[in-house]
């Protein structure tokens, strides 16, 4: 191993390599921060300028800082203006956005800086140590645990749901993935609930959908709740940069479960960041004391840490099926392995044999990536935060205009906007009656890769049997109804009206 | 059972009655969102215009063009909201409508119709 690392050393660690892994990150950040154009849009647009640099380790290092550099962008604007551009720093905004809302903007940027920075490393050490063996672990899941995880990922949302609130949860989460069937299904030619619009043939657009659930929810209050918002620019200085060692200590350990977590999630293909940052949120919220617990989903340093980390650890993760299988986890490693391709370099199995100069230099840059974005933004943290003490008359406007091209740009399409006005006045009135929201997302999210898996299981075993025949399908889907009904019976237990 | 393309919807269907009878029988135990609170003294005049301003820019984006759209959302939202120097509201309107323009259409090259058709846009 110390050898390979050498190889991929010698193969990275050049003066133009540096610069590269720095203009990566910066422009990756600051792109990654519009919302709407995600890590995903962000490598496609740059693999032609990786292409031209020839090199397979400059163009991977390239692409590695861009990576990391949007993932960090994307939690900036979650964090910020609780505009989450992509679905993996949906779970950042749950306390990011409080904490900015409380005065602590640049200290919930720091956190979400060291804590992508560890899940990010942390993740590329265990790479290191089990590529190898994790491949052959993945192998072993079929469409059938594809379908039981989701299931399994939807009933996760019971805890972000607070008491109570169960069953409005799984409401929204059943939303969710109803909203998810709109458009043709992968498995089938049927177009589904489009009302006759054409432009819903190929389904809702996923930035649409969290642009008017989230981002344009949030500028309606601002300008409903007009005292609440003016308190909130008086509030908008951005000391406390620094974490006290009590929070140190305090989240040093969600980072080294959810570095774990998050990896071992992202290896599963098609899991991912997201479900990894969901999860990661949920367990923290259940492992936390019960002072500590109340505090998620206001401003809690936990979770913000954990889904950050989980994250940045899956993201890594999610490069494992990729590198030994060839098959893309996600769909930034499925345009990574497209530029792998055209710089003729075949993932897969023989890689690491073939071209370990290649397979080193992929980990060396992620070391490299994390590094650098680390080192790039801590200073420039009070800068970014800055964009919170833009006055209310200009900040709600800029929230809505960055909504509404966030949606459009992505399909150039003016129906797209009017789908997202109207979602975001639905999830206001939603808002108003104590509905969670962000269940429904996750549903959204799941729901087509859970239908496409349920399709794939049910035409192999030709119908539902595959539920109770294939033992670690039914001890997930199990699992997945004890998460449901365990706080469900919890509340009853409790007196109501707390 | 075949898998169908109207299978998944049903479950959905059937679990969507199965949630909202339970939420309709069940106790309701949650305290109503902190939201509501004070929702007389609300701005709804100001929100209504808003979202009205909203539409419109999705209505003309594409016919109008990115920079005019732009300039006219930012100048007439911000001027809704309570900016009171017109000077600078146009200013912003303009420099922001350039910027992401340049940005998005120039850097990224992901193509946006920045101008009116008769004066060289195409839709």
């Amino acid at each position: 191993m110390i050898e390979g690392l050498l190889v991929g050393l010698q193969a990275a660690i050049s003066p133009f390599n540096i610069l590269m892994v720095f203009i990566g990150c910066f422009l990756g950040t600051f792109i990654g921060m519009l919302p709407g154009l995600g890590p995903m849009s962000i490598i496609a647009i740059m693999i032609p300028i990786a292409i031209q640099l020839g090199d397979p380790a400059s163009a991977l290092i390239l692409l590695s800082g861009v990576y990391y550099g949007a993932i960090f962008g994307g939690s900036t604007s979650s964090i910020l203006i609780n505009a989450p551009g992509v679905a993996g720093t949906v779970a950042s905004s749950f306390d990011g956005y409080p904490m900015a809302r409380a005065g602590q903007a640049g200290k919930a940027l720091t956190i979400a800086a060291i804590s992508s920075f560890a899940g990010g490393t942390i993740g590329a050490i265990l790479l290191m140590i089990f590529a190898p063996v994790l491949s052959s672990v993945a192998k072993l899941f079929w469409s059938a645990e594809y379908f039981a995880l989701m299931v399994l990922g939807l009933t996760a949302i019971a805890a972000f749901a607070g008491q109570g609130k169960i069953i409005k949860a799984m409401c929204m989460t059943v939303f969710g993935v109803m909203l998810a069937t709109v458009g043709e299904s992968a498995l089938h030619n049927a177009a589904r609930f489009t009302m006759g619009i054409m432009d819903l043939q190929s389904g809702i657009y996923f930035v649409t959908l969290v642009m008017g659930l989230f981002a344009l929810p949030e500028a309606i209050f601002l300008i409903l709740d007009k005292k609440r918002s003016q308190a909130m620019a008086n509030n908008n200085k951005i000391e406390n940069l620094r974490i006290t060692k009590e929070e140190a200590r305090e989240i040093a350990p969600v980072i080294g479960r959810q570095s774990l977590l998050g990896f071992f999630v992202g290896v599963l293909p098609g899991a991912g960041a997201t479900m990894a940052s969901f999860l990661g949120y949920g367990i923290e919220r259940n492992l936390a004391p019960s002072g500590e617990r109340e505090k998620f989903g206001q401003g809690s340093i936990r979770g913000l840490a954990a889904p950050e980390t989980a994250n940045n650890a899956a993201c890594t993760g999610s490069f494992v099926p990729m590198l030994t299988l060839g098959i893309p986890g996600s769909g930034t490693t499925a345009i990574l392995l497209g530029a792998l391709v055209a710089l003729s370099i075949t993932p897969g199995p023989r890689l690491m044999e073939d071209q370990p100069e290649v397979f080193w230099a992929v980990i060396i840059s992620m070391y490299l990536g994390n590094l650098v974005l680390l080192i790039l933004n801590l200073p420039l943290i009070p800068y970014i935060a800055k964009l919170l003490t833009v006055p209310r008359h200009y900040l709600i406007p800029f929230v809505i205009f960055f909504s509404l091209i966030g949606a459009y740009i992505g399909q150039n399409n003016a129906t797209e906007l009017l789908i997202m006005i109207a979602l975001g006045c639905m999830a206001t009135v939603l808002r108003f009656g104590g509905f969670p929201l962000p269940p429904m997302i996750i549903g959204f999210i799941l729901g087509g890769m859970l239908e496409d898996n349920l399709g794939r299981a049910m035409r192999k075993a030709g119908g539902m049997e595959f539920m109770w025949e294939r033992p670690m399908t039914l001890a997930i889907l199990v699992l997945a109804l004890a998460l449901l009904i365990y706080p469900m019976l919890k509340d009853r237990r409790r007196p109501s009206g707390e | 059972m075949p898998f169908k393309p109207n299978t998944m919807p049903l479950g959905l269907a059937a679990l969507g009655i199965l949630f909202s009878s339970l939420l309709l029988l069940m106790p309701n135990s949650d305290d109503p969102s902190k939201d509501v609170d004070g929702w007389r003294s609300f701005a709804w005049k100001e929100t209504a215009l808003l979202i009205g301003l909203a539409i419109a820019y999705a209505v003309v984006l594409r016919p109008v063009g990115f920079i005019v759209s732009t300039t006219l959302f930012i100048i007439l939202s911000s001027r809704v909201l309570g900016e009171t120097n017109i000077v600078r509201s146009i200013t912003t309107g303009i420099i922001t409508s350039g910027l992401i323009w340049y940005l998005v259409d120039e850097v990224l090259g992901i193509y946006l119709v920045a101008m009116p058709a008769i004066f060289g846009g195409s839709s």
